[in-house]
């Protein structure tokens, strides 16, 4: 306090004042011994007036007169004296809040550096041990530390300080509040500290990422100690979601990829040339739902010459059906090669299929038709599928299943049809994603407007058809979202 | 949408389906299946006027988990959209099918 007094212009003033009423001497008596006594050179020797300074409660020392009498002087004096602790406390109030400006810019400009560091750091660890150091340097504690829950995937504490925190009194305090612990409490207690402030780390409102608990020894937080904690964690959780966001841009990224890699294969898988046959026009195309799809269709020759024409719909969508997909045209392939009966491809294909589509909880209904250049002979099985039509003698029929679709029973009982295709005939198998197109009305396209088309259009090439197919039924749709994949094959003896 | 009816007998549990029945009506039970203490079930389709490919997959996996649980899966009431796309599917060879729900109480009622 003494040092305030040498600049003091508002003691001087007072001192001055009194000099002119004609006082011997004026002066200031602090700890036994006059700091100042004006005029100067002076002494006091004998003490007419005092009046005590008291600053904050307390006396810090007393203003003396000397060699004169007054009626009035010792309650001027006290006046005096009253005003000038006055003075003081004010700059003493000026003084704290000076020093804790400068903390707050100190803490300000630690904020900006770690918010500047956080991007360039790679080390989550290293950086919350960062963070740590400057908590414990800036609050002036002796104790700071993160623990991460299971929310973001893993469990760690990052400590930094003398103070050992166990496992168990971390779990005691972690709450999803700000809150902080003082000598009264138990926890502050046994850690024999004085405070102990807990604030949480928050992501995306709800998960709890964490906490940053931090120890004082002695002595309280201050309301911007306790802000600049909130600071920090407000950052940590920032930063925690940037990485979280990343982490999940590079899933998503990593999906996509995988996806778009998938839809090659599929679709290179479909758009395989297929065989050129003497007198037979053969067109097809599939158009999926989504990225990837669950319609197949395959075409192979046989080794006998003949050829197999196989159009298929594992029931679901996307990559699961994707993946059933390939399996379920590697088992038809390799049923096709080993025979030459509809049926039996079918049975084969089931026995093979049965229990991996009964454990996955799904079915395929699947065509199959073996066509004879030589004979012109068409036989077909159909397990489950439709559409399938075919144009023959100016008529269009549908050739329905005899049997339920692959995987629904351990035994198929499929059986095989023949028909001799005159030039003209077509034969088309489509997917359901073409009889259960609708519209905005809810209208379903059906089988008969199917039919319709086809006998109306049979005249065309196989090609033209299948394009007509796509415009018809796109144009029903009318804009209305493609909800199943939509696959067509047309087998057309030329005329 | 979905609704439970109470049945009259024990260890049957009936499920009745209103409307499309299809991917986005399973959307919310997908996942359901028969327990063992209710292996029993009678699906009403009285109303319902379509069944999409999903909707027919989920009966036949409940057809089999039934089965394996010694019980059994019927479906009562088709309308004839349902009963034709089940006819072409040839699930109609699959599935026991009744016209009424008392019909198919008889069929578990020993």
């Amino acid at each position: 306090m003494s040092m305030i007094f040498p600049h003091n212009p508002a003691l001087e003033t007072i001192a001055h004042a009194w000099i002119k009423t004609g006082i011997q001497a004026f002066g200031l008596w602090i700890d036994d011994h006059y700091h100042y006594v004006w005029p100067t050179p002076s002494h006091i020797t004998t003490v007419e007036y005092r009046a005590p300074l008291i600053v904050n409660g307390q006396m810090i020392g007393e203003l003396h007169l000397a060699g004169s009498h007054h009626a009035n002087w010792q309650e001027r004096l006290n006046a005096d004296a009253g005003l000038l602790a006055a003075v003081l406390q004010y700059q003493q109030t000026v003084q704290l809040l000076t020093d804790e400006l400068i903390d707050c810019q100190d803490q300000l400009v630690t904020l900006y550096d770690i918010w500047a560091s956080m991007g360039q750091s790679a080390d989550l660890s290293t950086l919350m041990q960062s963070l740590m150091r400057e908590v414990v340097r800036l609050t002036k504690t002796t104790n700071a530390w993160i623990s991460f829950g299971a929310g973001l995937g893993f469990q760690q504490s990052i400590i930094h300080g003398v103070m050992p925190i166990s496992e168990s009194i971390l779990r005691s305090i972690q709450t999803n509040q700000l809150t902080l612990f003082t000598n009264h409490d138990p926890i502050c207690q046994s850690l024999g500290v004085a405070n102990l402030l807990w604030v949480p780390i928050t992501i995306r409102s709800v998960i709890i990422a964490g906490g940053l608990g931090i120890c004082h020894q002695e002595g309280e937080f201050s309301a911007t100690d306790i802000k600049f904690v909130q600071a920090i964690c407000e950052h940590i959780s920032h930063h925690l979601e940037q990485q979280m966001l990343y982490q999940e841009s590079l899933a998503k990224i990593q999906i996509e990829a995988d996806l778009a890699l998938a839809q090659r294969v599929q679709q290179r898988l479909l758009n395989t040339p297929l065989p050129q046959i003497a007198d037979i026009q053969l067109t097809a195309y599939a158009k999926p739902a989504h990225s990837v799809g669950g319609d197949f269709y395959d075409v192979l020759q046989r080794p006998d010459g003949s050829v197999a024409i196989m159009i298929g719909d594992v029931v679901g969508k996307g990559v699961a059906a994707a993946l059933l997909m390939m399996l379920s045209r590697t088992a038809l392939r390799t049923a096709a090669l080993a025979t030459h009966d509809p049926a039996a491809i079918l049975e084969r294909t089931n026995l093979d299929l049965y229990d991996d589509l009964t454990t996955v909880g799904v079915f395929i209904t699947v065509f199959v038709a073996i066509y004879h250049p030589k004979t012109h002979m068409l036989w077909f099985a159909n397990a489950g599928h439709s559409p399938v039509l075919l144009y023959s003698n100016e008529q269009t029929q549908l050739l329905e299943a005899d049997c339920p679709p692959i995987g629904v029973l351990p035994q198929l009982c499929a059986g095989s049809h023949a028909q001799i295709l005159h030039p003209g005939d077509i034969m088309v198998g489509a997917t359901d994603g073409f009889n259960e197109t609708h519209n905005h009305q809810q209208e379903m396209f059906g089988y008969q407007r199917l039919c319709h088309l086809l006998s109306q259009h049979h005249a065309l090439p196989a090609a033209a058809l299948c394009e007509l197919f796509f415009t018809h039924i796109e144009a029903f749709a009318d804009g209305c979202h493609q909800e199943d994949d939509r696959t067509l094959i047309i087998l057309k003896a030329t005329p | 949408m979905m609704h439970h009816h109470m049945s009259p007998i024990p260890k049957t549990e009936i499920l009745a389906f209103e409307g499309r029945f299809d991917i986005h009506s399973l959307m919310h039970f997908r996942s359901w299946q028969p327990s063992a203490t209710m292996p029993h079930i009678i699906l009403d389709l009285s109303r319902v006027n379509f069944v999409d490919s999903a909707a027919l997959s989920w009966m036949v996996r409940l057809s089999k988990q039934a089965s394996m649980l010694n019980g059994s899966f019927q479906i009562c009431g088709l309308q004839q959209p349902v009963h034709i796309i089940l006819e072409l599917t040839r699930l109609d060879r699959v599935f026991v099918v009744t016209t009424t729900i008392d019909e198919a109480l008889a069929k578990i009622a020993p």
